[in-house]
């Protein structure tokens, strides 16, 4: 083996163990060694809030509504989408339910949703719907029918 | 329990194509790990095809329905098996990169499992997809017209929901810890398809030492940048595969078809894979020369036209027009250039100095030009230049955008500046054993690379040495 090629040997070690201790710091510096996640993203994005609350909330909702029913999905913030992030998770945590964006609280009657999810902040009130319970940060109502 | 299964669903892809893989005679004289890796890629390939034409014609999928195609096909086509491969006793010598390799699918998968790479686009549209569409048992048309799902993109391409809806249907519901897991089954897939296709161009100590560095790359770039559940696993496998089959054995019968069917995959997967689809073809054109170049073309570009054209046609039958409706794209303007470039340049730092880009520079300037090398340079550039224009084409400062999606989709381009490095030390180092380079149809493994196909099959011509 020439002088040459040994050194590339040596450098593309050197490269591939770098990479592999990034690995390691990248996996150091999201939690704690042998401590499960709450939830699949309690680990990730530590640069952004935690889904974590919500998403428990969710877990909650989705075991205490009926299958079947009909859910709005009040947003968190005043500036989000009603089709936004908290619906799009309440969506893909609530597979059981028929999830809707709170634009559908507009409909009249039996057209309108059976429950109304909201969670932190987000304020709820509507006459057409009793509060039911308050779950892991947030709030459960049905409606009056 | 559902996790287990959900998690074997994802295992099933290569044993299902498996059996396919004697309808391309070509891929009998692959390498087992590279056999292997294809026959994910033809697995991948028929459940999507499957799942699109079942729902076409309004049959509900089931397990056993979707199997029947991977069972009964190859019982039809049955033919003598490939020769053994000869045993690689020289393994012995690639133990440090192999012990490597494996340490870091391990944390890879430790990383993956424990939440620490999860995107949250798996939450919001990835695996919301996939599971609706195993509830439907189809690809629900409603639920992707709906106007409340716009943010999900109705017409974005399939490949991955379809592959989740199957292993929700094989572990009964949708399993969103055992999803994660696609990272370390497409990264494991993606490095044992490379070290396949390496082997045939380089000594076993060397392939391994690549697969390991290769490996340990990809396995930092994906955890950094938040892609377990995502796409990119899936999308970088299906990229490597491509680029190994290019890089390592274009001037052998396998190599083009090998690349194509990765190329079909990898625009079924994401929009990006489409652009590197049409950047490999429009490579293969600059860099293959002779009177094969045509054929390639063909097949490069004809296989992922096909598939895309498939999944276009199925939402224009359904009127969903959005990624594909290239009238809408806004003009991009310059007006953001610097704060662009800025943030893509903070995102490519990958929170630790540049070292990946670092690493395959470095890894780079050794070896030779050639063909091979400028080929996986030039869908480098090209993809950079893409990702600077999508960013530029939007109205309002996209710091956002960038933030959320620049560190994965600059994945791509790091693959392809990686076997830049390889072409141009494999240009140099080749020296395969012969048990290893001789294939079983008797066709002689050389360096493994695209200038072979300039001066025909014994490799003389122009392209072994091409100055910059």
């Amino acid at each position: 083996m020439t002088a040459a090629k040994k050194a590339l040997r040596i450098i593309r070690w050197l490269c591939a163990l770098s990479l592999f201790a990034l690995v390691l710091a990248e996996i150091t510096r999201r939690g704690a060694f042998l401590r499960a996640p709450a939830t699949i993203a309690s680990n990730s994005r530590l640069d952004q809030p935690s889904l974590d609350p919500y998403l428990l909330f969710l877990g909650e909702a989705h075991r205490r509504i009926p299958p079947g029913a009909s859910v709005a999905v009040v947003p968190q913030a005043p500036g989000e989408l009603a089709i936004g992030t908290s619906y799009l998770l309440a969506l893909s945590q609530m597979p059981d339910q028929t999830i809707l964006p709170a634009t559908s609280l507009g409909a009249a009657g039996a057209s309108g949703p059976e429950w109304v999810m909201s969670f932190g902040g987000a304020a709820f009130s509507d006459p057409r719907f009793r509060f039911v319970a308050s779950v892991r940060g947030g709030r459960l109502f049905q409606a009056v029918r | 329990m559902n996790g287990f299964l959900f998690f074997l669903g994802l295992l099933a892809p290569p044993l299902i194509g498996y059996g396919l893989l004697d309808f391309f005679p070509s891929f009998r004289s692959l390498h087992w790990a590279s056999r292997l890796g294809l026959a994910g890629c033809l697995g991948a390939l028929l459940l999507c095809a499957e799942m699109l034409l079942l729902t076409s014609l309004h049959v509900p999928w089931s397990v056993w329905l979707l199997l029947v195609p991977a069972v009964l096909l190859p019982i039809r086509r049955r033919r003598p098996r490939a020769h053994p491969e000869a045993v690689e006793r020289k393994i012995r010598d690639g133990i440090p990169a192999l012990m490597l390799i494996v340490l870091t699918l391990a944390a890879a998968t430790y990383a993956a499992g424990t939440g620490r790479a999860t995107s949250t686009d798996l939450l919001f549209f990835w695996g919301a997809k996939g599971q609706r569409f195993a509830q439907a048992r189809s690809i629900d048309v409603g639920f992707l017209k709906d106007p409340a799902h716009l943010l999900m993109h109705s017409d974005y391409p399939p490949m991955l929901p379809c592959l989740y809806a199957w292993s929700a249907l094989v572990a009964g519901k949708f399993a969103w810890g055992a999803a994660l897991l696609s990272l370390p089954v497409f990264l494991t897939l993606a490095v044992l398809t490379f070290y396949g296709f390496a082997r045939r161009a380089l000594k076993v100590r060397e392939a391994l030492e690549q697969a390991s560095l290769l490996a340990a790359l990809l396995a930092f770039v994906m955890i950094a940048g938040y892609t377990a559940g995502n796409a990119e696993p899936l999308l970088v496998y299906f990229e490597v595969t491509a680029l190994s089959a290019l890089i390592f054995a274009a001037d052998r019968r396998e190599g083009i078809p090998a690349a194509a069917l990765a190329l079909a995959g990898a625009a079924l997967t994401k929009v990006e894979g489409i652009v590197f689809a049409a950047l490999v073809a429009a490579g293969a054109i600059l860099f293959i020369g002779s009177a094969r170049r045509w054929r390639c073309l063909v097949l490069l570009a004809g296989a992922p036209a096909l598939a895309l054209g498939a999944w276009v046609l199925f939402c224009r039958f359904h009127g969903f027009h959005e990624v594909y409706a290239l009238h809408s794209i806004s003009r991009p303007t310059l007006a953001h250039l610097s704060a662009v470039l800025a943030q893509v340049g903070h995102q490519a730092s990958y929170g630790f100095w540049f070292v990946p880009w670092i690493a395959v520079f470095i890894l780079s300037l050794p070896g030779k030009l050639t063909r091979a090398s400028l080929l996986a340079l030039t869908v480098a550039v090209g993809f950079t230049a893409f990702i600077l224009y999508a960013y530029l084409t939007s109205s309002a400062n996209p710091h956002l955008w960038i933030g959320w999606s620049a560190s994965r989709v600059l994945i791509t381009p790091l693959v392809c500046l990686f076997f830049f490095a390889t072409a141009r030390v494999t240009a140099v180092g080749a020296a395969p054993d012969a048990s290893a380079s001789k294939s079983t149809d008797g066709t002689l493994g050389g360096t493994g690379s695209l200038e072979a196909i300039l001066g025909g099959a014994d490799g003389h011509g122009e392209g072994d040495l091409t100055p910059a």
